[in-house]
């Protein structure tokens, strides 16, 4: 008896001692936790970062591949090809200053011509046999990966910052918008695909528009990589304007329709632009929807010619978006994207019609990268 | 070693500690029904936590890493002849491109052009709109 008393003494005794540990493990843990909870979490951000950098750094290095393949495809580069690729991508752009914003869209879109003219100026010595499209898509294809390579080059900025001073507000500006940059990173990879293959993309779905409205009929180069055709639609001469494809090519569609304008002395009835533009999250690939004003994404040099020049002579000007996602912009174009445009040159048809009478001219810009697309 | 190399050898090793901690929680599982009367319900707790824990860790280490960046795409190319109703689609061929003439219509005999260029996106996209 006495022994089976002792044995529940001590099964009770070292009950109590668990229970102890237990407490004690609680308050160590608690103490732990509210001590260095904000140094754990920073860790854990790190890590989180470390794994999106891993990822952004495939797709660099796979970027820069894919166009140094594109490149040796086409013709027999120079030996320094890598050498002149990696030049490249270190490229930057330096915007002008907007201290005095005086004429900042004038000196805007110089440097954005001689961007773009050393962009194929370097494309061409490297591949002197390729011909205009061939061209178009390399640079295109530079370009996302010039894109890729500011991305993974940013990123690692603040996550190497971040792990030197341990700063969780550091982390925290990249940590919160790190699945944005991850989406346009994918974006981006899947559209150096399109650009190698000069397959249409989702921002083409306005120059589709244009392409479908002109094609043929008798084209002109208006302003350079830029064409314009007269249309009979309804009784209207519909001046329609369109980037030059079927190269990867956004052309110069504000310069353009302001040379149209100027041309007719202003007597244009009505200008409707027709553009991707981005959808909210919820909504449908391929929506179609009206507004006013100029669709003209970019930097603004030709949204601002086209406001300007409308606003000069009065013109109303009309707008036709179709919807798409950020991943779907420079990927190839989605079936609801082509049903998109077929609606929209429904709607453009329409808002002639009831806008407009016979014998008026309008002017129908396709805006966009006309990568495969022709007219 | 090269960078997927290296984390290939880390998932291995990940993996080979996910088995060994599974077979230990299995064991003391087994042991606990089999040698006494009253079950100790923390040992079972912390033995059925290890296995659940341990088998995520191997179903995420097996399982064949996301590659969507870099799969292929189903991309179709949908011919259509500029005088009759004639319409024809097969897959994307290198150097297509819309309005492109692409020969003549087995109908008409009149030209036949690439209409549009699209690509089919599959469920998984679908489902993350």
């Amino acid at each position: 008896m006495f022994t089976g008393v002792l044995v529940s003494c001590m099964q009770q005794g070292a009950q109590q001692d668990i229970g102890w540990v237990f407490q004690l493990v609680w308050i160590v843990v608690l103490v732990v936790v509210w001590i260095y909870g904000q140094r754990i979490q920073t860790v854990l951000m790190l890590r989180e970062i470390e794994r999106s950098l891993k990822k952004l750094k495939v797709m660099r290095d796979r970027s820069r591949q894919m166009a140094i393949s594109a490149i040796k495809e086409i013709g027999k580069p120079s030996e320094d090809l890598e050498t002149r690729v990696d030049r490249i991508l270190e490229h930057v752009d330096i915007e002008p200053v907007t201290l005095d914003p005086t004429g900042v869209i004038r000196r805007l879109e110089h440097i954005i011509d001689v961007r773009e003219f050393r962009l194929k100026d370097e494309v061409k010595q490297m591949v002197p046999e390729a011909d205009e499209t061939q061209i178009n898509n390399l640079t295109n294809v530079l370009e996302v990966a010039m894109a890729l390579n500011q991305i993974y080059k940013i990123v690692r900025h603040y996550y190497l910052m971040g792990k030197r001073t341990l700063s969780f507000y550091i982390l925290l500006q990249i940590q919160m918008i790190l699945p944005l940059i991850m989406r346009e990173s994918e974006a981006f990879i899947r559209a150096l695909r399109a650009f190698t293959l000069g397959q249409p993309i989702g921002d083409g779905a306005g120059a589709l528009v244009a392409a479908r409205l002109m094609y043929g009929k008798a084209k002109r180069i208006i302003v350079p990589d830029t064409i314009v055709s007269e249309v009979d639609i309804e009784g209207r001469k519909a001046y329609v304007i369109k980037a030059k494809g079927p190269g990867g090519n956004v052309g110069k569609p504000g310069e353009a329709i302001k040379q149209v304008l100027e041309e007719l002395n202003g007597n244009v009835a009505l200008i409707i632009m027709v553009d991707a533009a981005q959808k909210l999250e919820g909504e449908k690939s391929g929506e179609v929807i009206e507004g006013v004003g100029a669709a003209i994404g970019g930097p603004g040099v030709d949204k601002y010619k086209v406001e300007e020049v409308a606003t000069k002579y009065k013109v109303p000007f009309y707008a036709i978006l179709i919807k798409e996602g950020i991943e779907d912009v420079i990927s190839t174009m989605r079936k609801e994207i082509v049903d998109g445009v077929e609606e929209a040159i429904g709607r453009v048809k329409r808002i002639i019609l009831e806008k407009t009478k016979k014998g008026d001219a309008v002017i129908i810009a396709g805006i966009g990268n006309t990568i495969g697309i022709a007219q | 070693m090269n960078e997927e190399g290296k984390v290939r050898g880390a998932q291995v090793f990940l993996a080979i500690i996910a088995l060994i901690m599974l077979i230990i929680a299995i064991i003391a599982f087994i042991w606990e029904y089999t040698f006494h009367k009253m079950p100790n319900y923390i040992t079972v707790a912390l033995s059925m936590g290890t296995i659940l824990l341990s088998l995520y860790f191997v179903f995420q280490i097996i399982k064949k890493p996301q590659n969507i960046l870099f799969e292929q795409q189903k991309v179709s190319t949908v011919l259509r002849c500029v005088n009759c109703d004639y319409v024809s689609a097969r897959g994307f061929e290198k150097g297509d491109y819309i309005f492109k003439e692409v020969g003549v219509c087995p109908r008409c005999g009149s030209s036949l052009i690439v209409y549009s260029i699209f690509r089919e996106v599959n469920e998984k996209e679908q489902r993350s709109e």
